[in-house]
């Protein structure tokens, strides 16, 4: 029996062959997952009730992942399987949870981490701070990828165009740029590139282009996601952490406050891992 | 032979889709190979999302790898960006299961459904490194074999392929299996002695055997190179589906592709007679799945792939025999379906098949689609499809009043005898359904979709030459000029210049095969794609080749002329396609053989089969059920209607 709380974030991996779907593949993927799962999925109302699944950022097609995010809720009225309930739930049954899961998903893509959601938290999209990309490339031409970066660094511009509602813009992306290193390889160099996402995120295509047209990408994986919180960045689920909200242990009118102390023990537990 | 993926990843990045080219769907497999294996590639000649969902190469993808003497795995047209890449690259055309060149497979198999695809073979062919004729091969060399509805006149494609095969394949696969791994077994390396064996398994044919005779624009006969050749290739029927409840492992894609559900074929054949159906006259008999296992390959395909829709596939779903009992079965949560959405893909134009759809398609109300074919009801007469304009009003109504809002018409034109009347009785019965639509809502819009006539191989219509791209440009025009005032009503029509290239591969005789070569070499590859198609391509090869659209695709043929498919049966006996060729030009109706006695098409008592039915029950139903409505002459106006202001 796999008891599920009506909230659950899921980190989740995207390697291999399978990284060349698209973000939209990767939604249909887990929606059929759940139904093959016979998982009790929250539908939405409405004339054409959907499952309830939303995704942190889109990886792009071809990008691998190692860090990948899925916010999904359950709902006892969907349950149809005896192996499945909705209510209060268990690290175990987390832990099972994800793994029957991995076992309905195409190869390389593999469920490592599920927390419970109490419901106060931002989405996915509105919460992640800040990616870290790893990507190989290779440059025709000189200068070296170091200078190249080292440049783009030094630079109070970096300035890309984009349609923006149908219309050419012209935006400054230098404040995305948190971190750029490089390392030579035998195929040119791999590049750590941490970007935040707000106000507006930045495409990896155009942080290649800034770096240079003649620049091939050979293999890119976004490593990890974070969420800012109190000044400091958090992966929304560690890898290996299985864990449920603590019921709250005081009374009632401190449930809020017992809430979010539970939370950041359990952010604790995330960082000792 | 060693996977290519370690030279076909780093170019992904660089094409378009490139989930098309890594396999990995859920029922998928990668095959260990075992000495003395006969190793299948199955080809579709189309992109990943048209040929994904194919039925029948799914099907032989599931029997052979179940077999312990054969391996299958999967290929698909790279499209141009990927080709590119490719031949940069030095990559060849390669399985998506696992990697392997095509060439290192015993087998390639094609699937040949639409005619416009046939310069892609020949494209993947030179893709695969294997020569591009099939006299040009050596024993070791890999076998194109090809199948699928278009092999009914295989001529165009014959020098570029060892056998065809006609007809079901469940059965043919393992035969051919068996005798290939025979002769690998004695160490047998002759072409020709390959190909003599070959031409002994029923439904096989081997195009190298024949020599066809030509004098000036008409084949004048076949001559057999090999007694152990025969005279006259049957096609293969498996009799009864119900041993064969296949796919049971159907693929469920990663990414994007057409008809993407769970696809459960509920019959083959159809004995509706419609004059200009290839799919209607080759794939006879009838033979019904029995419910029950319809019934249970939906329950199991939906636990297992995850799909929220099952379409029940046929050639008319709505003739099922007891179609309402299945659909009510499949609906019902005791038969462990699940939340289900089922669709008919082809419906029948009568208020019962409406109701049917009305009451199983839940949530939106997009579409609705219909076929009446023809104009008037003079030319539905001249092809058999025999709906009365009643039926027309009273399916439309019904869609209309169950809460649709747009229905489709699709139209042939080009049909022997039309006339201008005829092509203008496509606008009349559009209009007239805006009328009965425009009851419900002034918002609503009908469709009128009209197709260029290619007549097929193997139909009563095989002799009559079609219209020449410039007549069908011709009644297009019409048919737009007529349209234009009529609010509601909108009209889209098939390329005309796309079905004079269709009759080329269609009805053509071997020498095809050089203008198809010409096409390709020209960059002719995926025809089928209006942004890749021009018909210079085929003017000039055909010209070069010393033909032309008139001498081919426009030509009537007398009865007495030799027709490149003489030697190839679907089990039709030729005076009955002559009988309904001389009906269609007398207006004659044919009933449907299902419930009325016999008589006598061929396909029956050829192949010593009847009709195999899951219900003795007729379809309900207007003009559309048993007898089809052969009494109704005159066509019944709107005014019997009341419209609302």
């Amino acid at each position: 029996m796999i008891v599920l709380p009506p909230r659950l974030r899921v980190r989740y991996t995207r390697v291999g062959r399978v990284r060349f779907i698209s973000q939209r593949d990767t939604a249909r993927i887990f929606e059929r997952a759940m139904r093959r799962l016979h998982a009790p999925v929250k539908y939405s109302e409405g004339f054409s009730p959907h499952p309830i699944l939303s995704f942190s950022a889109a990886l792009p097609t071809g990008g691998a992942s190692e860090a990948e995010y899925l916010d999904v809720r359950f709902d006892a009225a969907e349950v149809t399987d005896e192996r499945f309930e909705v209510g209060e739930s268990s690290d175990d049954s987390l832990r099972a949870f994800g793994q029957a899961l991995t076992e309905v998903l195409p190869v390389g893509m593999v469920v490592t981490g599920a927390v419970e959601l109490d419901g106060s938290e931002l989405s996915l999209q509105e919460a992640v701070a800040c990616m870290r990309w790893e990507v190989d490339v290779r440059a025709s031409e000189p200068p070296a990828i170091d200078v190249r970066i080292a440049n783009l660094m030094a630079a109070a511009e970096v300035v890309v165009e984009r349609q923006r509602k149908g219309r050419p813009v012209v935006d400054n992306i230098r404040e995305n740029i948190a971190v750029m290193e490089s390392d030579a390889t035998p195929e040119g160099a791999r590049i750590t590139v941490d970007l935040l996402t707000h106000p507006r995120g930045v495409r990896l295509s155009e942080l290649l282009t800034a770096l240079g047209s003649d620049i091939e990408l050979l293999r890119a994986t976004r490593t990890h996601q974070w969420i800012d919180q109190h000044g400091e960045r958090h992966e929304p689920v560690a890898v290996g952490t299985f864990a449920v909200v603590t019921p709250p242990a005081l009374s009632e009118t401190d449930s809020a406050l017992t809430r979010s102390s539970s939370r950041e023990r359990e952010q604790h537990e995330q960082r000792t891992d | 032979m060693t996977s290519l993926w370690n030279d076909i990843e780093p170019i992904l990045w660089r094409v378009d889709k490139p989930a098309r080219y890594i396999g990995g769907e859920v029922g998928s497999l990668e095959p260990e190979r075992h000495e003395g294996d006969i190793n299948w590639l199955v080809a579709y000649p189309d992109t990943y999302e048209i040929g994904l969902p194919n039925t029948g190469l799914t099907i032989l993808y599931e029997i052979l790898n179940d077999r312990d003497d054969a391996t299958c795995e999967r290929t698909y047209a790279p499209w141009v960006d990927m080709e590119k890449e490719m031949r940069t690259a030095g990559i060849p055309l390669f399985s998506v299961d696992s990697f392997r060149p095509a060439n290192s497979f015993d087998i390639v198999a094609f699937n040949l459904a639409a005619e416009l695809t046939y310069t892609n073979v020949l494209n993947m062919i030179d893709l695969a490194g294997i020569p591009l004729y099939a006299a040009d091969r050596r024993g070791d060399d890999t076998f194109v074999f090809i199948g699928g509805h278009c092999t009914y006149n295989p001529e165009p494609m014959a020098t570029f392929v060892d056998a065809a095969v006609l007809g079901d394949g469940e059965e043919v696969v393992g035969e051919i299996t068996e005798v290939m791994a025979q002769w690998r077994a004695e160490g047998v390396t002759d072409r020709h002695e390959m190909w003599c064996r070959l031409a002994q398994i029923p439904g096989v044919y081997v195009p190298g055997l024949y020599r066809p005779t030509f004098d000036g624009e008409r084949q004048t006969g076949i001559e057999i190179l090999d007694p152990r050749a025969p005279a006259v290739v049957e096609k293969r029927t498996v009799y009864d589906l119900g041993q064969w409840p296949y796919p049971r492992r159907g693929l469920v894609p990663l990414t994007d592709v057409v008809h993407d559900r769970l696809n459960v074929e509920v019959f083959r054949g159809c004995t509706r007679g419609c004059r200009f159906c290839q799919a209607g006259m080759i794939t006879r008999p009838v033979r019904e799945r029995p419910r029950h296992q319809v019934v249970d390959m939906v329950r199991a395909g939906m636990e297992r792939t995850g799909y929220d829709e099952v379409a029940l596939t046929s050639l008319s779903t709505a003739d099922y025999s007891g179609i309402e009992e299945l659909v009510t079965e499949i609906m019902d949560p005791a038969a462990g379906c699940g939340r289900v959405n089922v669709s008919l893909p082809s419906l029948r134009v009568d208020a019962f098949t409406v109701g049917t759809a009305a009451a199983i398609q839940q949530g939106r109300k997009s579409g609705l689609t219909f076929a009446p074919e023809g104009g008037t009801w003079r030319m539905r007469r001249v092809i058999n499809k025999l709906i009365s304009e009643d039926d027309l009003y009273a399916a439309t109504d019904a869609a209309f009043a169950q809460g649709w809002q747009r229905v489709k018409l699709y139209f042939l034109i080009g049909l022997p005898t039309e006339t201008d009347e005829d092509v203008l009785g496509i606008v009349d019965l559009g209009r007239k359904v805006v009328e009965v639509g425009r009851k419900y809502r002034r918002s609503i819009t009908v469709t009128v979709s009209v197709g260029g006539f290619v007549p097929k191989p193997q139909t009563p219509f095989q002799w009559f030459g079609q219209d020449s791209p410039e007549e069908l440009q011709r009644k297009i025009t019409l048919l737009r000029e007529a349209s234009r005032d009529v609010k509601g009503l909108s009209v889209r029509w098939h390329d005309p210049s796309a079905s004079a290239a269709e009759g080329v591969s269609s009805r053509g005789d071997r020498r095809m095969g050089a203008v198809l070569e010409r096409v390709w070499r020209d960059g002719g590859t995926f025809q089928e794609w209006g942004e890749m198609f021009r018909l210079d391509r085929w003017e000039r090869a055909l010209e070069a080749e010393g033909f032309s659209l008139a001498s081919v695709s426009e030509r009537d043929r007398s009865r007495d002329e030799y027709l490149p498919w003489t030697h190839l049966s679907a089990g039709l006996h030729d005076d009955f396609l002559w009988g309904e060729w001389e009906s269609a030009l007398a207006e004659a109706g044919t009933e449907d053989c299902r419930w009325t006695p016999c008589y006598d098409c061929g396909a029956c008592t050829t192949l010593g089969l009847e009709h195999h039915v899951a219900s003795p029950t007729a379809p309900a139903g207007g003009s559309q059920g048993t007898g089809q409505g052969l009494d109704l002459r005159t066509p019944v106006s709107l005014g019997v209607k009341p419209v609302s202001a």
